[in-house]
């Protein structure tokens, strides 16, 4: 018997004039008890699905077809009052990002009560009390002190607790969780996880939760229904769909998801750079970073967030940077590339110290030291043809005249893949993996020796994180680049790094050759932060 | 002591920067009106008794005295800040009366209708914004959120005019002029409450659709709360935060902008003090006016900045709070870790 019966649910939504399908027409169920992933990659219209079966679309959408058959209701036909005494109710929900999901300006306690006092019909002191319970089952120490706090005060972990509380307080039938922990490190993001299975089990309760990640879905669900442009392509019981998928498209989502199926990349075509021995390229020695944290009404408070790093990247190499949010590996990251400045400790480029260049030579370094962002959204100018990006830098210092600055950007075009015919394009008109290698293209264009990549690939879908992967592999062995490369995904290490650093509370903890790090890790952080990557169940 | 030392720190930087504020207007309204060309005492003279007077140079120079204007520049400017610090404006070229009387005299009124204006204007607007959030209808919400800017757009004359010949000539409710009687607060009251509510209900308007469309009003509606309680406690409260900034503005605006408002309404105010004393070249009283100004202009941002911890608990000082797990304030999201978004950064953004 199933919770939940999804039959030819269609979502539309009106953009401008225009109007896009983005579901259309699928079928799902889920059985009692049962957790079930929706997987798909972004655009899939996997959120719609979730946000519409509580009937809770954005203010441009709405449900124009199918039925949404709950505990034996068609929810698409009750009344709205009637509908949101099932929300929070009898279906709970546990949001993307638990950064943005809490109300900034109530306490926790407060936010947990008005379900409680909603729903089951407490009064204000017994809520107050169940509120104080909840944040204790979820594994919240000093739940008391906790439910006075606002979220503000609590991590991204802990946040995310409190909304798998806010969604079990009622003892709902069915809990949706939309990504529930794509905002959060890997260690935390298998405690929340974990938590939720737990409180399924005990309560018997269905989960539906909606992911990008196939390792997670490898990891929790009984079944998984992969969804591509707004239609069902795949679905069934976990192990047959990952092991064995009937459709193409699964085949190349799990061939490219990096949790599951990390093999080490290898350039596409044999190495055309000479074979020089690789002799260090960049060197960082005890760099220190002191930020002074200030809160209002507070005596400012030092806070160490690089604390006494060395490193070196060989020429030609890829050293993967990897720690957790906080770790301080982006703050390294902006010290080697003179973005920002160390307190103490140096930074060497082919043996050179550049720690303390200002003015024309820093500039000059940046011919040998590119950085590329993580976000490909933010990082180009959305008024500049995708020609002008590239060529900005060799514009910058003066290089060639305007009709070579353009060639070089047609062919930098070529060498990232890219079809000369979107030179005169804008950013907007660019997808996501389209934009990161205009922006690799942009950074390749002095043939710089060094890459500073900052989660290069995050913000990408995985089969597009896959090429964009496999593009830099191949540059790497073309032109002999060394790479800086910072990440939270031992996934993508698996996949690229010669020799991988790892990075917690501002301190190494460890480092070495990837092939030894990964397969016998001396620290046991190392170990937990291996464990915790979602996909195990599938390896 | 801890706790008054947190207030003060909190408090202490923001008196101060209302300090300089009131003193950097003092200094460049002394320094403009000295820069004018003529000599302020003889143009006053000339306005008040005809071009052709004939002025007896010791008597200047005693109209000099009296208004502060004898002596070098530096002077003139230590003894008038001197003067400015015990409550004295200086006296009026035109009307021989201490500054600071002729101002008292009118800030009740003028005080009054301002007053009465911010209140109906923001009142409506947040009646306005909650129709415009809760109405069932889509049409009625585009309707009245395209109301407001009617306001900005229709000057206060027109305003004030209609209301007049409704509400005084047609309907005979409400006096058209003058300002003896309590109820003539009214009508001008309404006619700057315009524009006032438009501007604030478009700053208002737009941080509650921002609030709508956050990821916390989601929860509470998957929460399972209605549309009235969505509102009032979820979005008003985070749509105040960017609103209250705009207040702060608008008293700023009203304290000087009720010129048109009280000639057209024949009442006396600062607005009007400040028109008459511009034609009489009364700079005594100009200078007052603008410093008068200035300090309601600052004391309504100190408030203003003064209410940001009340509405908001992240701007509250930090107190020591239990931490399970590491260094929870500086966990962030992935995004949040990428050298382009060094200012999500906390750690970046608090070293700035």
């Amino acid at each position: 018997m199933n919770i939940l019966e999804v039959e030819n649910l269609q979502v539309r939504y009106r953009v401008g004039r225009r109007r896009v399908e983005a579901v259309r027409g699928i079928d799902l169920s889920v059985p009692r008890g049962g957790i079930v992933a929706l997987v798909g990659e972004s655009g899939s219209g996997k959120s719609s699905v979730s946000q519409a079966l509580i009937r809770r679309l954005a203010a441009n959408g709405e449900i124009v077809g199918g039925s949404v058959c709950f505990d034996g209701q068609d929810l698409l036909k009750l009344p709205m009052k009637r509908m949101r005494s099932i929300r929070g109710g009898a279906i709970g929900f546990v949001p993307q990002d638990p950064n943005s999901s809490l109300n900034p300006t109530l306490r926790i306690g407060e936010q947990l009560v008005e379900g409680l006092r909603l729903h089951l019909r407490l009064g204000r002191e017994e809520a107050a009390e169940r509120a104080v319970r909840i944040l204790g089952d979820v594994g919240l120490s000093h739940p008391e002190a906790r439910a006075r706090q606002y979220p503000h005060e609590l991590s991204g972990g802990m946040k995310q607790r409190v909304l798998i509380g806010m969604a079990w307080s009622c003892d709902p039938q069915l809990v949706i969780a939309d990504e529930p922990t794509s905002a959060l490190d890997v260690t935390v993001q298998r405690l929340v996880l974990d938590q939720m299975q737990q409180l399924a089990s005990d309560r018997g309760t269905a989960v539906l939760m909606v992911t990008h990640d196939l390792g997670v879905a490898a990891d929790r669900a009984e079944q998984v229904v992969v969804m591509r442009h707004g239609e069902v392509v795949d679905a069934g019981p976990t192990s047959a769909v990952l092991h064995a998928p009937t459709h193409e498209y699964t085949r190349d989502l799990v061939a490219a998801a990096p949790g599951l199926n990390s093999v080490r990349l290898s350039a596409s075509a044999p190495s055309s750079a000479q074979a020089e021995p690789p002799h260090p390229l960049l060197e960082i020695r005890d760099l220190r970073k002191t930020f002074s944290l200030r809160r209002p009404g507070a005596a400012p408070e030092p806070f160490t967030a690089v604390d006494g790093v060395s490193l070196t990247v060989p020429a030609g190499r890829t050293v993967a940077l990897v720690g957790e949010s906080g770790s301080g590996k982006t703050t390294t990251a902006r010290m080697a590339a003179r973005i920002g400045t160390a307190d103490s400790g140096s930074v060497l480029l082919d043996g050179r110290d550049v720690t303390t260049l200002t003015g024309d030579p820093l500039r000059q370094l940046r011919r040998d030291v590119q950085v590329v962002y993580q976000n490909p959204f933010g990082s180009l100018d959305p008024r500049l043809s995708v020609a002008r990006i590239i060529a900005e830098p060799l514009r910058a210092f003066g290089i060639g005249g305007r009709r070579e600055q353009q060639r070089t950007a047609l062919e930098l075009l070529d060498s990232v893949q890219l079809a000369q015919t979107l030179a005169d394009r804008r950013p907007a008109e660019l997808s996501g993996g389209q934009r990161q290698r205009v922006a690799i293209a942009r950074a390749l264009a002095l043939s710089p020796r060094l890459l500073v990549l900052d989660e290069p690939v995050s913000a990408l879908d995985v089969s597009v994180q896959q090429q964009v992967l496999q593009l830099l592999v191949d540059l790497k062995a073309e032109r002999g680049v060394g790479y800086l490369f910072i990440t939270h995904d031992f996934g993508v290490v698996r996949q690229i790094a010669d020799e991988v650093v790892v990075m917690r509370q501002g301190r190494v903890v460890e480092q070495g050759p990837a092939e030894r790090l990964l397969g016998t890790p001396d620290h046991e952080y190392t170990r937990a932060l291996l464990e915790a990557v979602p996909g195990a169940a599938a390896r | 002591m801890a706790r008054a030392g947190t207030a003060l720190r909190l408090v202490g930087p923001k008196v101060l920067q209302f300090a300089f504020v009131v003193w950097a207007t003092y200094t460049v309204t002394f320094l403009l009106v000295r820069v004018l060309p003529g000599d302020p005492v003889l143009a006053a003279l000339a306005v008040q008794s005809g071009d052709a007077t004939t002025v007896d140079p010791e008597q200047l120079a005693a109209l000099r005295e009296a208004a502060g204007l004898d002596g070098s520049l530096l002077e003139q400017y230590l003894g008038q800040l001197g003067a400015l610090l015990t409550g004295d404006l200086g006296t009026s070229l035109a009307t021989g009366r201490p500054v600071v009387d002729m101002i008292a005299a009118v800030v009740p009124g003028s005080l009054a209708v301002a007053g009465l204006a911010l209140v109906i204007g923001v009142g409506t607007s947040v009646v306005l914004a909650f129709l415009a959030s809760i109405a069932p209808w889509r049409w009625l919400r585009d309707l009245l959120v395209q109301l407001p800017p009617l306001g900005v757009a229709v000057p206060a004359f027109v305003t004030g005019l209609i209301l007049i010949s409704v509400f005084s000539f047609s309907l005979g409710l409400l006096p058209a002029s003058g300002s003896r009687s309590g109820d003539s607060v009214i009508l001008p009251a309404i006619t700057l409450a315009f524009p006032v509510g438009a501007i604030f209900f478009q700053v208002f308007i737009t941080a509650i659709r921002e609030a709508e469309s956050s990821g916390y009003v989601f929860t509470a509606e998957a929460k399972g709360l209605g549309r009235v309680a969505v509102f009032g406690r979820h979005v008003l409260r985070n749509a105040l935060l960017p609103s209250v900034t705009s207040i702060g503005l608008l008293i700023g605006y009203l304290a000087g902008g009720t010129a048109v408002v009280e000639t057209v309404f024949s009442r006396e105010g600062i607005g009007r003090l400040v028109v008459s004393a511009v034609l009489a070249r009364d700079v005594s009283v100009i200078q007052g006016v603008i410093i008068v100004v200035a300090v309601v202009y600052a004391l309504a941002a100190l408030l203003v900045d003064l209410s940001y911890p009340l509405i908001d608990p992240r701007l509250r000082p930090g107190k020591a709070a239990p931490k399970a797990t590491a260094p929870s304030t500086f966990s962030i999201a992935p995004e949040a870790d990428a050298l382009s978004a060094s200012t999500q950064d906390p750690q970046n953004g608090a070293a700035k």
